[in-house]
């Protein structure tokens, strides 16, 4: 489930060069994980609303302003991380374990947190398959597509709402710290191998999957955090098959 | 009696509040005309391409187009994501897509048909399933040449469409271009002073302010004030010549 919606995603945010943003909502969303806690309400849920807040914000000063957008992602990135720490000294008692939201442990998670992901990734997938073609040529060309009546604005929200979706679902698994990997890198992989839009998206979700019962797998022989494990193994596996394509160009010249 | 199809009417754009883009422009452009447009770099010839297809905000003045009739615009090639995972015949299919949103949308078989018409039109026929990043730079353009058209435009808008492009697809363009005219209203962007000869009917030199319009016969004094400096635009030992001679 994981591997889906990273496909979906992760395929238009390299295609769209908006990774490091994903990585401001992801890390912005860690406020509300604190703010969950601090409150007593279910910190994905917290995750959710922050990470929706901080990808609209984004969205929104991008659009309004001359400001460069890696230096306002910087903003949100830091300034969630610092909401959630905050959040979490003003809780009386023992602190919690923040590390599982941060590192991620893919075994720790609940029934409720499990109905959620799933509930996400339906509106994720069914967003992106629902409207493919609409989504190919707003990605191709953003220009073009407002001049044949597009509502590019309004697309440009939506897909930020729907990463800041994606994000909430890969925290529990991954981490928020290793969200930007898990999106990036198995697209990543399937652009070494595909030259469409939709085998990109197939091919990366194989890739996933791949990824995180490989990961799983090692993670629970060798007894080491399952976010790190998968991680790692899909960097090494990158490294793979970009040496691979690069020694199969130097034979085939 | 003429038939106006578009009209450009005291325009001013200013991308930041100082200095401005397009001062005072104005400008009235027929039906099935082919109007040539040149003028220094930066001299606001794009950003009026832009204004008309309404990419960019003015500050004064007014753009009218004739109720009904749809624009189509060729960007430069250097411009496009050449990257990005799609083929020849998917980046024509798009241009089949109008309005807001498309429900569970897949494209017909006639619809591939003739997206494959047009690619056949820009010579480009047997590459349709090559992504695009596999194409030659003249190839993108013409790629995009065809994907205007696909879009059934009466106005046809082409921003230096054969800036860095190899000769013979220079001439190819120049060719389709030559078989639309009169037919579609164009107007063209071009640094190429040998097109402006040969293949366009009328002329209007951008630099801030329009400083001619009209037909292509151009006095010297028109071009130096517009550049700022004398400009020779006579190719010498080619018959096509942007100048009348000189009048002594």
């Amino acid at each position: 489930m994981v591997s889906i919606v990273c496909a979906f995603i992760g395929v238009m945010i390299v295609e769209r060069k908006m990774v490091m943003l994903s990585g401001g909502i992801a890390h912005t969303s860690y406020g509300g994980v604190g703010l969950g806690y601090l409150c007593g309400f279910e910190p994905l849920l917290g995750a959710m609303g922050f990470s929706v807040l901080a990808a609209l914000a984004i969205g929104f000063v991008k659009h309004r302003s001359r400001e460069k957008s890696d230096v306002i992602i910087a903003m949100f990135w830091s300034f969630g991380m610092g909401l959630g720490i905050l959040f979490t000294s003003m809780m009386k008692g023992y602190p919690p374990d923040m590390t599982s939201y941060l590192f991620g442990n893919i075994l720790a998670v609940s029934h409720s947190d499990i109905l959620m992901m799933v509930v996400l990734t339906c509106i994720v997938v069914l967003s992106v398959v629902l409207f493919f073609d609409d989504w190919k040529t707003f990605l191709f060309d953003e220009e073009f597509a407002g001049i044949a009546g597009f509502r590019t604005g309004l697309m440009d929200y939506i897909l930020l709402v729907l990463v800041a979706l994606t994000c909430v679902v890969l925290i529990r698994a991954a981490g928020i710290i290793l969200v930007i990997a898990l999106l990036c890198v198995p697209s990543a992989c399937s652009a070494l191998l595909s030259r469409s839009l939709q085998g990109r998206i197939i091919i990366s979700m194989c890739f996933g999957m791949v990824f995180c019962f490989l990961g799983l797998w090692i993670s629970f022989a060798f007894n080491i955090p399952s976010g790190a494990t998968i991680v790692i193994v899909a960097v090494a596996c990158y490294c793979i098959l970009w040496s691979l394509r690069f020694l199969h160009r130097r034979t085939a010249e | 009696m003429s038939d106006v199809i578009l009209k450009v009417d005291h325009l001013t754009v200013r991308y930041t509040t100082k200095t401005p883009a397009l001062t005072d422009v104005s400008l009235e452009v027929e039906r099935g005309d082919f109007l040539g447009i040149i003028g220094p770099n930066g001299g606001g010839k794009s950003t009026l391409l832009k204004a008309i297809l309404g990419l960019v905000k003015y500050q004064s003045g007014s753009i009218w187009i004739a109720p009904g009739e749809r624009i189509s615009y060729v960007p430069q090639y250097s411009t496009m994501e050449r990257e990005f995972p799609i083929s020849a015949l998917e980046v024509i299919l798009s241009a089949f897509l109008h309005g807001p949103a498309h429900f569970l949308h897949s494209f017909t078989k006639s619809e591939k048909d003739k997206a494959m018409t047009y690619l056949e039109q820009l010579g480009l026929k047997g590459m349709e399933k090559r992504q695009i990043g596999q194409l030659s730079g003249g190839e993108c353009q013409k790629l995009l040449i065809a994907r205007a058209l696909a879009c059934e435009p009466s106005i046809l808008l082409l921003d230096e469409p054969t800036a860095s492009v190899d000769p013979q697809s220079r001439e190819h363009i120049f060719n389709v271009l030559d078989t639309l005219a009169g037919k579609l209203t164009i107007l063209l962007i071009t640094h190429d002073t040998m097109a402006v000869s040969s293949h366009v009917k009328h002329l209007a030199c951008l630099n801030d302010r329009l400083f001619y319009h009209g037909d292509v016969e151009l006095d010297e004094d028109t071009l130096d004030s517009m550049y700022g400096c004398p400009v020779d635009l006579i190719a010498h030992g080619v018959p096509h010549r942007v100048l009348s001679d000189h009048h002594v």
